[in-house]
């Protein structure tokens, strides 16, 4: 049976590897059927930056990753307005069309979910 | 008595306490690197206010995308000017 699951990306693209281990973990939970949404929340709005390039540290892009995402029928993205303030980052084009959130529409989204991930 | 001067190098965010410790910590002469995610310190206007002499590897700030919101005032450098610095500080001080 098909479950709604909430994945929050809060780290930051490039320190380790943990952002990619989320992305990896909601892209299987999304092939295995399961109804996928994704928050970007606290340092986990700098992966929306646009002009990433993970080349310069012999990484992969993450961007280029996640705007992958619609491939595997992941199409529910947001993030959290206040991370983006809080960073200088509210007014900024970002490279995903993720859906803005205001501070009281966060709780009401992880209510709508059987299972949050965030780690 | 020759004082030494120091390269502090910053890797990850600080919080404001932290940048309180560095700036603390901080001689005039002395300069600052900021290397992985320390990158991001440069967009706070709490940071860039009292940066000092600082400079930034270009490929952090390359690789996370920040180019197009990067402070005229904070130079980047490749690896070689970070040796350059290295050699031309006494000592260096990592805040990891």
């Amino acid at each position: 049976m098909s479950k709604r699951l909430l994945f929050i990306q809060h780290r930051p693209p490039y320190s380790d590897d943990r952002a990619t281990e989320l992305l990896d973990a909601l892209l299987v939970a999304a092939a295995f059927g399961q109804t996928v949404t994704v928050l970007f929340q606290d340092d986990g709005v700098w992966q929306l930056l646009r002009e990433q390039n993970g080349q310069a540290l012999e990484r992969k892009t993450l961007l280029a990753q996640l705007q992958a995402l619609g491939l595997y029928d992941v199409e529910r993205l947001y993030v959290d307005q206040q991370s983006l303030q809080e960073r200088g980052l509210g007014s900024l084009t970002l490279g995903l069309p993720a859906t803005p959130l205001a501070a009281g529409e966060i709780a009401p989204l992880l209510a709508e979910h059987d299972l949050v991930l965030r780690f | 008595m020759n004082s030494i001067s120091t390269l502090h190098i910053v890797s990850r965010q600080l919080d404001a306490p932290a940048l309180a410790s560095l700036r603390r910590s901080t001689n005039p002469g002395d300069s600052l690197l900021l290397s992985c995610d320390a990158v991001y310190l440069a967009l706070r206007p709490d940071f860039l206010a009292q940066a000092g002499d600082c400079v930034a590897l270009a490929s952090d700030v390359e690789a996370r995308g920040l180019r197009a919101l990067w402070p005229a005032t904070i130079a980047l450098i490749d690896h070689a000017g970070f040796v350059a610095l290295c050699v031309q500080h006494g000592k260096s001080l990592s805040w990891a």
